[in-house]
Order: structure tokens, then C-alpha cells, then sequence
């Protein structure tokens, strides 16, 4: 920027924010851009999804052959797998740390975290978060938190062993799993960071959304994808903090003596606790109250950026985007309050769950109508198969798929029957495995060349496609049937139920699929760090879409947009006008130059 | 809270403006990041709802001296707000007076907070003594995390107080900061009587 008297929008004291930093340091490690930010978020999140993916192929490695030893394996982690052997309390820290991982280190930090910062200063026609600093924190915290949680493999006893949901009595007495010894007080501790680092990331999403938006860009001109950040972000912000008082608790519980937790008449390993009086449901509703509303926090992004991508590669605008918006509000709202549809064999009050049966089945109606409208957005358009389209249709397919299965769990006659068995694995890595995966590749596809000024090979980004999309479609189709044949989740091993023998060839037939899907993202891999040095060089709007990140260079400079901040005049989904100079019409266009539909 | 940007030429904008829209941001972020500090006691006050109802509630005596914390933490607030209000009539000193007696009263407070947990200590009511116990303990102790936190924020306003000449509604800067300690520190005094209350009256 030269060296320009600087008089920033923020007022003088952000005045060092303006020029762009100098140095290395500055400028890649310690900065306070928000796209700066969002790839670091983006880097670190794919880093935890590899190790989160490797534990999925330990999980199904003994699962589909519980018999076989892997003495190679065994060499490499000889505390977890002994004599080739996966132990019992390693496999249950390998289920834990995947669900945990993934959730809290992959999608947040990639879909929510990383594509929320690069994208909503951009979309909003914003020059940065509104609360730059706290950003930069925000990255460092979670940053922080990540490795207190991969730290946690390493310490006396292994990483936590008590579940992704942390479920106490097992996660709160120390004797009753190595894991539960130091891996689950790290746990918890890298939980708090967390939630810290989104709390400090949800509060510049709102801020930034609700005063930082360009002239003309009325909040029913922003895009789907600033709407379901800004419903995530509020949902989170809300969500989020009761866990906190449940971790504190949990610590209290574990290492002060407290009985929040535990109730009376404990024996574990022999020993009777001293503990009494406390109520393990607690931590349940606790819990839950985080954790359900966590999974609308992931999805929404997902089902935004699908929504956005629909019209740039069908050529015609989105079908009832204020229907969708209304849509994306009620499940903010309902999303709140159905947490005990987790917990419906509890035994919770009969009363209680007639409630969150009714409360949950209700969600079903935005989110279909959500769902309906985006096929509708298909209806009549140019169909573009590229590669961010094609990981869209996905994200239908899934929503659709895995959204029936919310049916029979949201209903609590039907959920004793299957609370806890491979149905409920099979229905969430659906929605918030894999409508949030595909909803993620379909962002990094799409924005690349936006990032980083080059783009990925469209070749093996439909291999990429085709090896995610069979693969992870056959394991947890799949998977809905083992849950009904009975198959209990989190089980070491089938091998010894009678009634369970004949799931055994379904069981390699999933692992096989999960090893293929493991493999084809290596072609992911292998795309996005060559296309990153090596990638055809990415001009402005490679794919002629009509949002304000798109009007500015790639990648965009630093405070994106140049000496003037853009001015909005129509909404985002402005394609194929009759009159217009091309066949996608950007919102900075004035209605001149080309008529305004919304 | 206008929601609109200028197009004027960047960086050569219109500096009230931005101003006051800083003002409106960091009041937004002050009262969001409150509401996440409400959900918190949200939740251990569902919890502590949760344990009463057992059988091994015993309540605590609890110790005299929150009672003289609580009015210290009230003065405190008071002396903040009338040094806000001098600071806006242009008296200066009163202000810088004002705003220094609130942050001595808030080391005071938790000067106070601490006794109260030595004599629990020395009557013997620990952390495990008592469900009651227990969330005493928890309550007032992340109550306190959070009044240093504010008591940082006050201090900082306090000392840059000291280094205003002219009047405080020419330097924006320090009152959007005093502003937003004083928004964050009469929340925890209201958040306090909360607390106080809940483990008093049950």
C-alpha cells in the first residue's frame, strides 16, 4: 500500500493493520489477516484429518479381520498393539480419538473455522474480521488446543478412552481405563481450548457479519454461506460455553474429590470409590447441549457452500433463497433444544422424551425444505460436472440419505432399538461425516484458485470425487444394516457373539471400502500439493460467479478490495439474466448496466 | 449499529464514522461475549439445580465475610460509574479518582474472596465436604477468574485515565475502553449477587 498517511476503517488504532505487515513472521505466522488466518486454520485441520483417517484405518483393520495380527503395525505402536494384536484399550482410544479429532479438529477447524475466516470479510465486502486480533488468537488458541490433544497419545496410560461424548463414570475415574488416567484430564484441557478459540472465533463471525457488510449488501443479499456461518456461529457462541462447566467439573470430579459426577457405591477394579451423590446424566445433558448443536454448527457451512455452488455451475439462480435463509433460522432455533434425543434410553422421564421426539421430527421440515429447494435448484439449469459441482451433488445425496435415518433415531420408540448400534455410526458419518466432508472438498475445489491463484487438476479431482463418493457411500450404507442386524457400537470385537457371526463378511467388505476411500485421498493429496506449486495460474472469476470474493484478484490483496470497498446492488445469485452482458451478473454490477431481479 | 460501510476512498475515509462504528463493534463484542459467560453459569446453575435434589446435599455455614465482599463489590461498580460520569462532564481528576477507587475495590473483593475460602478451609469444609461445598468452591472461584480478568481490563482503562489531558469524549480510543471495562464490570457485579444468592438461598 505504499506509504500512504493511514487512516484505517476501524479508526486509528488498528492504523498498523492497513499497510501490509512486513516480513515473514508478519505477514505467514503471526498475522492478523483473515485470509491469512482462514489457510492456516484450512493447513492444520487437514494435518489432524490425516491422523484422525489413520485411526479410522486402525478402527477398521480390526474390525474387519479381529483375528489377524499385523506385527508390522505393532512395531510401529508397540503400547497400543501388542504382538500384532490391537488391544481392547487401544481400540478404544483409537474410537475416541477419531470421533474427537474429527469433529473438534477436522471439519471445525477446515469448514467452519478456515472457510468462515478466508470467506466472510470477503463475501461481505469486509476488509478484514472485525476483531483482528482476537482472530490471530483465536488461530493460536486452537492451534494450542490440537496439540494438547495429539500430546495426549503420548502421555502415562494413552490417549482418552471413554468416547468422543466423554461419558462418566468412565471418564472420570482414573483406574477405570488407562486411558482415563492423563489422556482424558488432556482431553478435557484441549476441549476448554477449543472452545475458547470459537468462542473468540463465533464473536467476530457475528460482529463482522452484522456491521461490516458493504454498502447495498442488505443481509438478504449475503450469501447462503455467510447465512449458516452467521447461524453457526450465534449457535456456538450459545452452545458452546455449558461445556466448558462441564469439563471444569469433570476435572474437579477426577483430580479434587468432588462428586459431581459420580454416584454413590462406585467399585471400581475392586476398590469402592468414596464418591456419592452425583448424577452421571448431568454430564449427559451437558454434554449433548454442546454436542447436538455442534452438529448443526458443522452441517450449516456445508449445506451454504452447496447452496452457493448450485447456481455458479448450473447457470441460473438459487431456488427460494429466502425460504432457505427462514429455513437455516428455525434450525438454529429448534437446533438448540433437541439435545436429549441423544440420550432417549437414558431412562429419562417418559414426558421428557415424547418432547425431544416431537422437538427433533419438527427439525425434520426446514431441513427438508432445505433439502427439496436445492434439488429444485437443479431443475432446468446447465449442468456443469466440475469437480466443486460434483462433490455438491453429493452433499445432497448424503443429506438425503443420511437425513432418513434421522427419522427412525429422531423417534424415540425406534431409537431404544438402535441407540448405540452401527445405525447411529452410519447416520452421522452421513450428516456430520459426510455431508460435511464432501460440503469441505467441494470448498477447497472451489476456492482454490481464489487462495492460492492456481487450480487443482480437474482430472484427479473426479478421480478424487468418484474415490470418496462409492467408497464412503458403501461403508455407511452399510452400516445402517449391521445396526439393524443388532451390531453394538464401540465393541473390541464381534467374534464372540453368536448372533453377530454372520456380519463378519459385511464387516470386510466396509473395511475394504474404507481402505479404498483412505486411498483415493491420497489423489487428494497429491492435487493439492502440487497443484499449490505447480497449478495452472488461476484468473479473477475462473468460474464465473457473480459473489464479491470473485470481483477482486487471486489471491486477493491485503484489505481485498483495493482503495474502494465495493458497493452492492443485487443479490448473489444473479445468472443468466435476459439483457446482461454475461451470463452471470457480479453484485457490484449497478442496475444500469443490467436489471435487478432480487 | 448501521451494518453500512463508506465508499469513500480508502484510506482517506471519514473518521468519525469509522469511530463510532469501532464504538458500536466492541460494545458488540462486550455484550456477545457476556452472553457466553451467562450460558456458562447457565449451565452450573442447571447442574447445581441437578445435585440439590440428591440425598447427600448438606448445606454449608457459609463465611460472614461475602456479605462485606458483596457491598464491596457494589461500591466498586458505584465508583466506576461516577467516575464515568465526571469523566464525561470534563473532571478529569474525579474520574481518574473514580476509576482507581473501583479498581482498589475489585483487588479488595478478591482479597475478600480469598479469606472467605481460608476460613472454609480452617472450619474444614473443603472441595468434597459437601456437594454445597463443592459449588461454593467452583462458583465463587470461577466468578473470581473472571473478576481478574475484568480487574486487568479496569486497571489498564485506570492508568491510561491518568495519561488523558483533554476531555474524554476527545479521546475515543480510551473511552471505548473504559466503556467496555465498565459494561464487562458491572456484569460481574450483578453476575456476583447472582451467585451469592443462589448458594445462600439454597
Amino acid at each position: 500500500m505504499g506509504d500512504i498517511a493511514v487512516e484505517t476503517e476501524f479508526g486509528g488504532r488498528a492504523g498498523a493493520h492497513v499497510e501490509e505487515p512486513a516480513g515473514f513472521v508478519r505477514r505467514y505466522i503471526f498475522s492478523t489477516d483473515h485470509k491469512v488466518i482462514g489457510i492456516q486454520y484450512i493447513l492444520t485441520g487437514l494435518f489432524m484429518a490425516v491422523v484422525g483417517s489413520l485411526l479410522a484405518v486402525l478402527i477398521r483393520l480390526q474390525l474387519g479381520w479381529p483375528i489377524h495380527r499385523w506385527p508390522l503395525l505393532g512395531r510401529l505402536l508397540p503400547g497400543g498393539i501388542v504382538d500384532g494384536v490391537i488391544t481392547p484399550e487401544f481400540y478404544l482410544a483409537l474410537v475416541t480419538m477419531h470421533g474427537t479429532i474429527m469433529v473438534f479438529f477436522f471439519i471445525s477447524y477446515v469448514l467452519v473455522s478456515g472457510f468462515g475466516n478466508y470467506l466472510i470479510p470477503l463475501q461481505v465486502g469486509a476488509r478484514d474480521m472485525a476483531y483482528p486480533f482476537l482472530n490471530m488468537l483465536s488461530y493460536w488458541v486452537a492451534l494450542l488446543s490440537a496439540l494438547v490433544m495429539l500430546a495426549s497419545f503420548f502421555v502415562t496410560g494413552g490417549a482418552a478412552a471413554a468416547g468422543w461424548t466423554s461419558y462418566p463414570p468412565l471418564s472420570a475415574v482414573s483406574s477405570a481405563v488407562p486411558g482415563s488416567a492423563w489422556g482424558q484430564t488432556f482431553w478435557l484441557l484441549a476441549m476448554a481450548l477449543f472452545i475458547a478459540s470459537m468462542t473468540m472465533g463465533g464473536l467476530n463471525y457475528v460482529a463482522t457479519i452484522f456491521s461490516l457488510r458493504a454498502r447495498g449488501m442488505t443481509m438478504m443479499r449475503m450469501p447462503l454461506t455467510v447465512w449458516s456461518y452467521f447461524i453457526a456461529a450465534i449457535m456456538a457462541l450459545l452452545a458452546f460455553p455449558p461445556l466448558t462447566a462441564a469439563a471444569v467439573m469433570l476435572l474437579f470430579d477426577r483430580h479434587f474429590g468432588t462428586s459431581f459426577f459420580l454416584p454413590s457405591g462406585m467399585v471400581v477394579a475392586g476398590q469402592l470409590l468414596p464418591h456419592q451423590g452425583g448424577s452421571p446424566l448431568l454430564w449427559q445433558h451437558l454434554f449433548w447441549f454442546l454436542g447436538h448443536p455442534e452438529v448443526y454448527v458443522l452441517i450449516l457451512p456445508a449445506l451454504g457452500i452447496a447452496c452457493d455452488l448450485l447456481p455458479v455451475f448450473t447457470r441460473k439462480p438459487l431456488f427460494g433463497y429466502r425460504i432457505q435463509v427462514y429455513c437455516l433460522m428455525a434450525v438454529g432455533v429448534l437446533g438448540m433444544v433437541v439435545w436429549g434425543h441423544h440420550m432417549f434410553v437414558s431412562g429419562m422421564s417418559p414426558f421428557s422424551g415424547e418432547y425431544f421426539s416431537v422437538a427433533t421430527l419438527l427439525i425434520t421440515l426446514p431441513m427438508a425444505i432445505f433439502g427439496v429447494n436445492m434439488m429444485a435448484s437443479l431443475w432446468g439449469g446447465k449442468l456443469q460436472l466440475s469437480t466443486p459441482m460434483l462433490f455438491t451433488l453429493g452433499v445432497i445425496a448424503f443429506f438425503g440419505t443420511g437425513g432418513f435415518g434421522g427419522l427412525f433415531l429422531g423417534n424415540a420408540t425406534a431409537d431404544m432399538q438402535l441407540h448405540d448400534t452401527y445405525f447411529v455410526v452410519g447416520h452421522f458419518h452421513f450428516m456430520i461425516g459426510g455431508v460435511t466432508l464432501l460440503g469441505t472438498f467441494a470448498a477447497i475445489y472451489f476456492w482454490f484458485p481464489k487462495m492460492f491463484g492456481r487450480s487443482m487438476s480437474e482430472f484427479l479431482g473426479k478421480v478424487h470425487f468418484w474415490l470418496t463418493f462409492i467408497p464412503f457411500f458403501t461403508v455407511f450404507f452399510m452400516q445402517h444394516f449391521l445396526g439393524l442386524q443388532g451390531m453394538p457400537r464401540r465393541y473390541y470385537a464381534f467374534t464372540t457373539y453368536e448372533f453377530l457371526e454372520q456380519t463378519q463378511g459385511q464387516n470386510v467388505i466396509i473395511s475394504v471400502a474404507a481402505l479404498i476411500l483412505m486411498a483415493g485421498q491420497l489423489v487428494f493429496l497429491a492435487n493439492f500439493g502440487w497443484s499449490l506449486v505447480r497449478g495452472r495460474r488461476a484468473e479473477t472469476n475462473p468460474w464465473g460467479a457473480a459473489t464479491l470474493e470473485w470481483t477482486v484478484g487471486s489471491p486477493p490483496p491485503h484489505g481485498n478490495f483495493g482503495h474502494v470497498l465495493p458497493v452492492v446492488h443485487r443479490w448473489p445469485y444473479e445468472y443468466s439474466l435476459e439483457r446482461a452482458a454475461a451470463d452471470y451478473t457480479p453484485q457490484t454490477v449497478s442496475p444500469q448496466e443490467a436489471p435487478v431481479t432480487a | 449499529m448501521t451494518g453500512q460501510s463508506t465508499s469513500l476512498p480508502w484510506p482517506h475515509v471519514d473518521t468519525d464514522t469509522r469511530s463510532a462504528q469501532r464504538d458500536d463493534l466492541v460494545q458488540l463484542g462486550v455484550w456477545m461475549f457476556l452472553a457466553t459467560v451467562v450460558m456458562l453459569f447457565a449451565a452450573f446453575t442447571s447442574a447445581y439445580i441437578v445435585r440439590l435434589t440428591g440425598s447427600d446435599w448438606v448445606s454449608i455455614e457459609l463465611p460472614w465475610i461475602l456479605r462485606v465482599n458483596t457491598a464491596v463489590l457494589v461500591a466498586s461498580s458505584l465508583a466506576l460509574e461516577g467516575g464515568r460520569f465526571a469523566g464525561r462532564r470534563g473532571k478529569i481528576v474525579s474520574a481518574r479518582h473514580g476509576l482507581s477507587a473501583a479498581a482498589g475495590l475489585g483487588l479488595l473483593f478478591l482479597a475478600g474472596q480469598a479469606t472467605a475460602w481460608r476460613e472454609l478451609a480452617a472450619r474444614g469444609v473443603y472441595l468434597p465436604t459437601s456437594p454445597h461445598s463443592s459449588f461454593v468452591y467452583i462458583l465463587t472461584g470461577v466468578h473470581g477468574v473472571h473478576v481478574a480478568a475484568g480487574l486487568v481490563l479496569l486497571i489498564y482503562a485506570a492508568t491510561r485515565m491518568w495519561n488523558v489531558s483533554a476531555r474524554l469524549d476527545r479521546d475515543a480510543a480510551t473511552a471505548r475502553l473504559i466503556t467496555a471495562s465498565a459494561t464487562f464490570w458491572h456484569f460481574l457485579a450483578v453476575l456476583w449477587l447472582y451467585v451469592f444468592a443462589l448458594v445462600t438461598v439454597f
